[in-house]
């Protein structure tokens, strides 16, 4: 499937910010790394970490105008913080992990369909 | 007139998130650029340590941190300074978090993602109080200072008549 195509990138609301834009776009080269980092802790059941890591993406997130994830770096936080139920740890992981997939520094660029006028 | 009074209020950024931090230094300098003087941290405990060995007018700080946490910040810099300001900015609370961080003398409070609206009219808030406070401090040192220039020439004009 064509991700572009069905509109499913997500860009900050502060991508096109003159002065924080920059910064969006270094957020979005950590990324994976946020995530790599989370994935190594959840693989040694390290419950601790996987919790104070998701809270930090937490926080960060929804602060550099990436509001969408927020929810799904709060569910791992949740699954991970107490009575850890590793199987639901990992599901909420994947979740945000195909949502980070999906985040793109910058803005939409125009799609063909945005010049399209209706005929005089 | 001492650099205390005439100096930019100094401002502490602390949060185990870097990204938080360099987000929260552009958000700040963008809109009080000249206004306060900021310096980071990363790291809690020397957060701890340069609050021992630095004046700080306004600390910002997470709540939630390995090893050293919020509230321990907020004690630290209370110890050092009763006029430090805190700000907590946090993603996450409960009541007992946010009751104890306002009894301990938290300034106030936000929460994470942060709105940077919110945030920069908090950290004017600071700055407001901060210049009022200098205000009152250079005006006692003042009076204390013409106070005792009085007592000075007082007691060499009883000296010089005895």
């Amino acid at each position: 499937m064509n991700e572009a195509a069905a509109g499913s990138w997500i860009y900050s609301r502060l991508g096109d910010d003159p002065d924080l834009g920059e910064l969006v776009v270094e957020f979005v080269a950590e990324l994976p790394g946020r995530i790599a980092t989370l994935e190594a802790e959840a693989s040694r059941n390290n419950w601790a970490q996987v919790t104070r890591f998701a809270h930090q993406l937490k926080g960060a997130a929804g602060s550099y105008g990436f509001d969408a994830l927020t929810p799904y770096a709060k569910n791992l936080e949740a699954a991970s913080r107490d009575d850890v139920d590793a199987e639901n740890v990992l599901r909420t992981l994947h979740e945000l992990i195909d949502i980070c997939r999906r985040v793109r520094p910058g803005v939409p660029e125009p799609s063909r369909d945005s010049s399209w006028s209706f005929p005089s | 007139m001492s650099d205390l009074f005439v100096a930019p209020p100094k401002l502490l950024l602390v949060d185990d998130d870097p990204m938080i931090i360099r987000l929260l230094t552009r958000v700040i300098e963008r809109s009080l650029a000249g206004e306060v003087e900021i310096s980071s941290l990363s790291d809690p405990e020397a957060a701890c340590q340069h609050l021992e060995q630095e004046l700080v007018d306004i600390v910002v700080t997470d709540l939630e941190m390995p090893g050293v946490n919020g509230l321990e910040i907020l004690a630290c810099a209370k110890r050092w300074n009763p006029c430090t300001q805190v700000l907590f900015i946090t993603g996450h609370t409960t009541l007992d978090a946010l009751t104890e961080a306002m009894e301990r003398g938290a300034s106030d409070y936000l929460l994470k993602p942060l709105d940077h609206s919110e945030f920069l009219e908090i950290i004017r808030e600071a700055l407001g109080r901060c210049r009022r406070w200098r205000k009152a401090l250079a005006w006692t040192l003042a009076a204390r200072r013409r106070d005792s220039q009085a007592s000075q020439v007082l007691s060499h004009a009883e000296g010089a008549t005895l």
